[in-house]
């Protein structure tokens, strides 16, 4: 929708109006707030795929997954379900956090048996692309330029994904540190060697590293999410920061950042130490390297934040669905007047009920069609208003 | 007939025009020597309101204009006049424009013209033309080149001039309606011309025979729902 304004300069008086020409149709998002069961029960099956939880056996898992399948049958928005659901294993794949990968592709071949073949393509596709990187990754380590060119002591591997096939991530920003940045452009030229033509987008946010640190109390390893790292390694070259320098630093977007820092100096693991102490990180805070750091165990997890989900990556889960379900609408609008050219409007609506998988409401789609008869895919009748007439 | 006329730059109000006849032209001259005079002065009372540099009447014009008719630029005559001399562009006309809509009246003085704007609501009101004038009255207000719609403030002032006499009660709600919503900013010219069948056909204010499964624009279902909650 775009919108140009026109103003009129004052010498001008127009006898009449002034309008302020608006160009474009109203799009509304078909947003119905009741439908959570979907969103609901992908969040269970995540809970039971995730490693870490309550141990269950195989059988065990088997058999919920089964019970799970029953209630799956009933919802109705199963777009919503799958936005879901693949939100949630792409975590659990990218993240290493599946509890069984059997149990992921049991429950794969569960839907496609429910849903047939359409509604799992991608899904499957996640997983191929997995198994893919896989061998990327043996063959980066093989490679000359990661022999050559890769410091000795890192390691790096990189999972390469199919934009198709995975949930869309929006971009986010981060000024990465040189080195790690170095080892991105000798990834990036090991794979392009292989596969040239192909465009390769860095999806930071998704990112995790294991960091080495030592602390007075002890030596550590610490299993960060990228964005963290950029952070801590900040304090490599200062001993305190304040949120302001780390914002300048590192680029991240500010909740993002807030999120970060409390992750790193709020949580049970703090790493680094808030001044002042407290729960959230306003603008006047100030960051240290926490010297008395210590802890049970050499291996520290402190990426938690990049498996819990922020109520706005749900939100937006669920519009995009909901935004998709537009564009079907109209497809199928168009669809049905080109092959009918003539149609009565309630005999318009009750085809595309029996067409669409999804539930809509009738206004919804009278929204729909009178979207198209703006854009002229269709006019009204002149001699009967109840009747569309297909636009070539 | 056909006519040049040939304006000298730095002068105004050019009265010498060369004029041409053709052979059927003649025949016919003796008759329309008194219409050739006509046309002649509807087309010098085009010119005193004319613009100079553009050769058309532009807003100011149209305002001396209306100040010489007494009449106020906002009235709906104007918009009458304009429906009838079929005019293109908001706050123009064209010479064209001006002879298309005054000769059948003949109106070549400004007397003359202000009884032409009591004769047009006569000639609005008449059910044939009354669709065609609304139509044209919602394109007259499309000023930008690709525009489909106008925005909801001036769609309110255009439904009250040009719908209002005839739907009062009609239009007041619906005015009212539009300002409260936020569903649309803008009405195009579908949802224009169904509010139009609605007040045709639409029983009021009880909607009895309004059945928003029909193909009525969203809008209007949205615009009966808010009426039969405003009076439970």
């Amino acid at each position: 929708m775009g919108c140009s304004f026109v103003l009129c300069d004052d010498h001008c008086s127009f006898p009449f109006f002034i309008p302020f020409p608006f160009l474009g149709s109203i799009s509304g998002i078909l947003l119905d707030v009741h439908n959570r069961s979907a969103e609901l029960i992908a969040k269970f099956l995540d809970e039971k795929l995730r490693a870490g939880n309550k141990v269950t056996s195989e059988e065990e898992l088997e058999g919920t997954l089964e019970k799970v399948l029953v209630l799956f049958r009933f919802i109705q928005g199963k777009d919503v379900f799958e936005a879901f659901y693949k939100k949630d294993l792409a975590k659990r794949l990218l993240l290493g956090k599946s509890a069984s990968i059997d149990a992921e592709k049991s429950m794969i071949s569960k839907l496609k048996t429910e849903c047939g073949s359409q509604f799992t393509n991608k899904l499957e596709g996640m997983f191929k692309d997995i198994e893919l990187s896989k061998e990327i990754n043996e063959s980066f380590k093989q490679s000359s330029q990661a022999r050559t060119k890769l410091p000795s002591g890192i390691e790096l591997s990189v999972h390469v994904l199919t934009t198709g096939y995975w949930p869309t991530y929006p971009p986010m920003d981060v000024r990465l540190p040189h080195e790690l940045n170095v080892y991105q452009d000798i990834f990036k030229e090991f794979y392009l060697s292989k596969y040239s033509g192909r465009r390769l987008m860095w999806q930071n946010s998704l990112g995790h590293c294991v960091l080495k640190a030592e602390f007075p109390k002890g030596k550590k390893e610490l299993a960060v999410s990228l964005f963290q790292t950029v952070v801590l390694m900040l304090f490599n070259d200062a001993q305190k920061l304040s949120f302001q320098d780390i914002k300048d630093s590192t680029g991240i977007e500010d909740k993002e950042l807030r999120r970060t820092l409390q992750s790193l100096a709020c949580g049970k693991v703090r790493v680094l130490q808030k001044l002042p102490k407290g729960r959230d990180v306003d603008d006047d805070d100030s960051f240290v390297f926490n010297e008395g750091f210590a802890a049970p165990l050499y291996r520290i997890k402190v990426n938690a934040i990049q498996m819990k989900e922020t109520v706005e990556e749900n939100t937006s889960t669920t519009e995009r669905v909901f935004q998709d379900r537009q564009y079907q609408v109209d497809a199928a609008i168009v669809r049905i007047m080109k092959t009918r050219k003539v149609l009565s409007h309630t005999l318009l609506i009750t085809e595309l009920f029996q067409q669409l998988k999804f539930p809509i409401k009738p206004a919804d789609l009278k929204k729909r069609i009178e979207s198209l008869i703006d854009r002229e895919y269709l006019e009204r009748d002149k001699n009967n208003p109840q009747i569309y007439n297909y636009l070539a | 007939m056909r006519r040049s006329s040939s304006k000298k730059t730095g002068q105004s109000n050019s009265t010498s025009a060369s004029i041409t006849f053709s052979a059927t032209d003649l025949f016919r001259s003796a008759s329309s020597k008194a219409s050739s005079k006509e046309m002649e002065r509807i087309d010098n009372l085009f010119y005193s309101y004319a613009n100079r540099s553009s050769g058309m009447i532009d807003p100011e014009g149209i305002e001396t204009l209306c100040s010489d008719m007494e009449v106020d630029h906002t009235d709906v005559r104007i918009l009458m006049l304009a429906w009838k001399m079929r005019a293109e562009k908001q706050g123009y006309f064209t010479l064209e424009e001006w002879r298309r809509g005054l000769k059948s009246p003949r109106a070549d003085t400004v007397n003359k013209l202000k009884k032409v704007l009591l004769d047009l609501e006569k000639e609005v009101k008449r059910p044939s033309n009354f669709v065609d004038f609304y139509t044209y009255a919602f394109r007259y207000c499309l000023t930008e080149e690709k525009q489909k719609s106008i925005d909801i403030e001036s769609i309110c002032q255009l439904l009250d001039l040009v719908l209002g006499p005839h739907f009062r009660a009609q239009v007041d709600y619906f005015v009212e309606y539009l300002k409260i919503q936020s569903d649309y900013k803008v009405i195009n010219m579908d949802q224009w011309m169904g509010f139009y069948r609605f007040c045709n056909q639409i029983s009021f204010p009880d909607f009895s025979n309004y059945d928003p499964e029909l193909a009525w624009p969203l809008i209007l279902d949205n615009f009966v729902e808010w009426m039969r909650a405003k009076t439970t």
